[in-house]
């Protein structure tokens, strides 16, 4: 009841109070954030919810436009050009913006749009992969599987294709195929981009699941460290992790960076935290979840994998 | 006729809580089935690490299922939960034959276990839904459930169904087949609540109980502390004085309740040190078994509070739990327990005899002493006890915690009636002959224990000097009777 009422007072308060600060700083609210807020998540978080607000036709259409771009597959980054300087351009006349003396506010607002659409691609990109089954008879999906093994444990020979020995690396059966239901193939991607990109960082927390007392199935648990990751993005959490990397627009090795990080926080916490067997699994990992989400409530939070430590 | 409502109005009253298993080999749909059972639909559903418990209601009754981890790392922890469910869920990936064999040696594994055996299983054949599936016929066949269920008496219903969720359709459709089994399940449940129930609180009290006294073998053994120790174990896992007079039980006739008191000991009075030398219990040491939070509760309750285990009276409570009945196995898992050594009952009627011949307060009806007579021959199998034990005090009144349920099975059989026990602060060394009678009895049939039971008692002679006039009357002790005896002793008595 209460919040409803505040939501209407907020519809017919919004308009007036942004007429009086326009009054008075001469400046549009989107102008306002970009330069009032620290560039990266603080910055396009509010832009975008500041343009899915707007009310004015001609965002409207900006906006329906650049979601169309991404639901037909158009958004490249070579496309990049063509895409967001007619919307950029719409967007400075319908509020009047003289382009001379806001110069800087092209460049960022450019930004935060880029960053804002990149991931409503990232969002489809994934969730396309998810939906991919893992198939046996597909090659590629057979040398993924393979090439993860020779990372992980470069000593050994894989004997078979079926064989007892994926029980090393945490899968539950003798073939790994079962084991990535729900997930599909994201969850296979994510863990070969962990081993392949953090070789030292995988084979840290591998042999930290083999621990004797506090050990547990390293792939499975990838698995469901990948719904995790896959949720946070879902739900727009992650938002705050993707907005805040510099020098990486949100895409599909950016979510696996985001998984890697938090396999490298998971393991560290389930080891600090002493666990009395796998079965504390499901209370700890909730546990880590909450952890996580409070973190990226926070829009200054900035994940970054810590391997100097790993190294020793 | 009166009798009849009150019986009736009891038994909406009672609180019941069922608490099911749900396990099988990976990939066979435990997680799917049991969204479906709780009408979720999610079609991404992970490989389940380590256990998931979901609450179901099922008319009125709240039923938990813990969904466990169906990969080669789980199996081994899947044992720590059998103590506290009431029946079995085992889910069977029937498409997949390569695994039958694996699945047959995982089943059972499952059903020999001694927690498992008695308490009904619903055999769930997944995945019909794909073409070449074996259907239940074949499953039952192809697995061996038949002799298997048979010979570890578990009541099973072999179910086929399709777990698969067509995601298209709005509403969530449970298979007709997992819904016919699941209602089976939880009727049987239900019907033979009162007997399952005390079984898994029989389990679930002897588990709480190993596991503080392995907490106490790690952390400290000095038998000074120790006794302080063993104080707690007694009022926190709520184990009742055995002090029980005739009066109190017709008091409670209508309660429909034991009421189970702690007590507090007087620790002088008994022995203080613990040797377990049981090979199993030292492997126990390692992996501690974690009960679930709904039962993890009852060890923190404070002294003063009182702990209630609440059953229903059935007058066919007795000839169910084939477990009872069978003459091999215990009624109250008694072959794990440290406390069904001969050294213990050796020790303990040591006590008891003098006690009470000493007391004359205690009073005994010879009724009583046949039933424990009864039972004891029944139900206490020497031969099994591999465990060399001196006991200390905690696990006395654990001993008289499990004369008392037997007692309370009799009762019920007969007047379908309740027992309270009511709590008293007499010292704990004070208790009924018929149990040294019992003792005695036992002792009778382990003459090849005798040897070793003397080392034990030279040895504790050294810790308790005030034994010394118990130690000349104890040797003697088991030579003097022979069957037929104790009727003359409680006599006497």
């Amino acid at each position: 009841m209460i919040i409803n009422l505040w939501s209407v007072l907020q519809w017919y308060l919004r308009p007036i109070i942004k007429w009086f600060l326009r009054k008075t700083t001469r400046l549009c609210e989107l102008q306002r954030i970009c330069y009032g807020d620290k560039a990266g998540a603080p910055r396009t978080c509010n832009v975008e919810r500041s343009l899915m607000l707007s009310r004015t036709k001609d965002i409207k259409e900006v906006i329906s436009h650049l979601d169309a771009t991404v639901a037909e597959k158009r958004f490249t980054v070579d496309n990049f050009r063509n895409i967001f300087d007619p919307s950029v351009a719409i967007i400075i006349r319908a509020k009047q913006i003289n382009c001379k003396l806001h110069g800087s506010f092209v460049v960022s607002i450019r930004r935060c749009l880029e960053q804002i659409w990149s991931y409503r691609n990232l969002v489809n990109e994934v969730e396309e992969l998810r939906r991919i089954q893992f198939d046996s008879n597909d090659p590629s999906h057979e040398e993924k599987l393979l090439k993860l093994w020779s990372l992980l444990v470069p000593n050994e020979l894989l004997e078979s294709r079926v064989s007892k020995q994926w029980q090393a690396i945490g899968f539950q059966g003798d073939d790994p195929k079962t084991d990535f239901r729900g997930m599909g193939l994201l969850g296979l991607e994510n863990l070969l981009f962990f081993a392949s990109e953090y070789p030292q960082a995988s084979s840290h927390v591998l042999s930290h699941s083999h621990h004797p007392k506090y050990g547990y199935t390293f792939a499975i648990v990838g698995i469901n460290l990948t719904s995790m990751a896959y949720y946070l993005l879902k739900d727009g959490s992650a938002k705050t992790y993707m907005f805040n990397t510099k020098r990486y627009l949100p895409d599909i090795n950016l979510f696996h960076r985001f998984y890697c990080y938090l396999f490298y926080e998971f393991d560290k916490m389930w080891i600090e935290s002493k666990p009395q067997n796998i079965m504390e699994f499901s209370v700890i990992f909730k546990k880590f979840e909450n952890a996580v989400r409070t973190e990226l409530a926070d829009p200054a939070s900035v994940f970054r994998i810590n391997i100097e430590v790993d190294t020793i | 006729m009166g009798n009849c409502w009150a019986g009736l109005f009891r038994r909406r009253n009672i609180r019941r809580h069922i608490v099911l298993i749900l396990i099988g080999l990976d990939n066979a749909g435990k997680t799917k089935t049991v969204n479906n059972l709780a009408g979720e639909k999610d079609d991404k559903v992970l490989p389940t690490v380590g256990f998931k418990a979901v609450n179901l209601v099922h008319k009125d009754t709240p039923v938990t299922i813990y969904d466990l981890g169906g990969g080669p790392h789980f199996r081994q922890i899947w044992s720590q939960y059998y103590s506290e469910v009431h029946g079995v869920i085992f889910v069977i990936d029937s498409s997949d034959f390569s695994r039958l064999d694996e699945c047959r040696a995982v089943l059972e594994e499952v059903l020999s276990h001694d927690k498992i055996s008695g308490k009904p299983v619903l055999v769930l054949a997944n995945k019909q839904d794909k073409s070449g599936a074996l259907d239940d016929i074949d499953v039952v066949e192809k697995l061996n459930i038949e002799p298997l269920v048979n010979k570890y008496r578990c009541p099973t219903l072999v179910e086929s169904y399709s777990a698969f969720v067509d995601t298209k359709s709005k509403k969530v459709k449970i298979d007709p087949g997992l819904r016919k089994g699941y209602q089976w399940l939880l009727n049987y449940i239900v019907r033979r609540y009162g007997d399952i129930n005390l079984r898994v609180q029989t389990d679930i009290h002897a588990d709480l109980e190993r596991r503080k006294r392995m907490l106490n073998k790690n952390s400290n053994i000095a038998s000074q502390t120790f006794t302080a120790v063993s104080d707690d174990i007694a009022t926190q896992t709520g184990f009742e004085n055995p002090n029980y007079t005739v009066e109190d039980r017709k008091e409670a006739l209508d309660k429909g309740v034991i009421v189970v008191k702690p007590v507090t000991h007087n620790p002088n009075s008994v022995d203080t040190t613990l040797t377990i030398e049981s090979v199993e219990d030292s492997d126990n040491t390692s992996v501690k078994p974690k009960l679930s939070p709904l039962f993890g509760r009852a060890s923190n309750s404070s002294v003063t509070e009182t702990v209630r285990i609440e059953l229903e009276p059935r007058s066919e409570f007795r000839k169910l739990s084939p477990i009872v009945r069978n003459s091999g196995a215990n009624h109250i898992d008694f072959k794990n327990r440290p406390q069904s050594s001969p050294t213990f009952k050796k020790n303990k009627s040591s006590s008891l005899s003098k006690n009470s011949s000493l007391d004359g307060d205690v009073k005994i009806q010879p009724r009583d002493v046949t039933t424990y007579l009864g039972d004891g021959n029944r139900t206490w199998d020497v031969t099994e006890s591999k465990h060399r034990v001196l006991v200390n005090d905690a696990e006395l009144s654990q001993m008289h915690r499990e004369i008392v349920l037997t007692e309370r099975d009799y009762t019920s059989k007969t007047a379908s009636s309740e027992v309270t026990l009511q709590a008293s602060t007499l010292p704990l060394a004070v208790r009924p002959a018929s149990a040294s009678q019992l003792v005695r009895r036992q002792l009778e049939l382990t003459t090849h224990h005798k040897r070793r039971l003397s080392l034990r008692y030279m040895q504790r002679n050294k810790t308790s000097p005030e034994r010394m006039s118990m130690l000349v009357f104890e040797p003697k002790a088991p030579r003097r009777h022979d069957k037929g005896d104790f009727d003359h002793a409680a006599a006497a008595n």
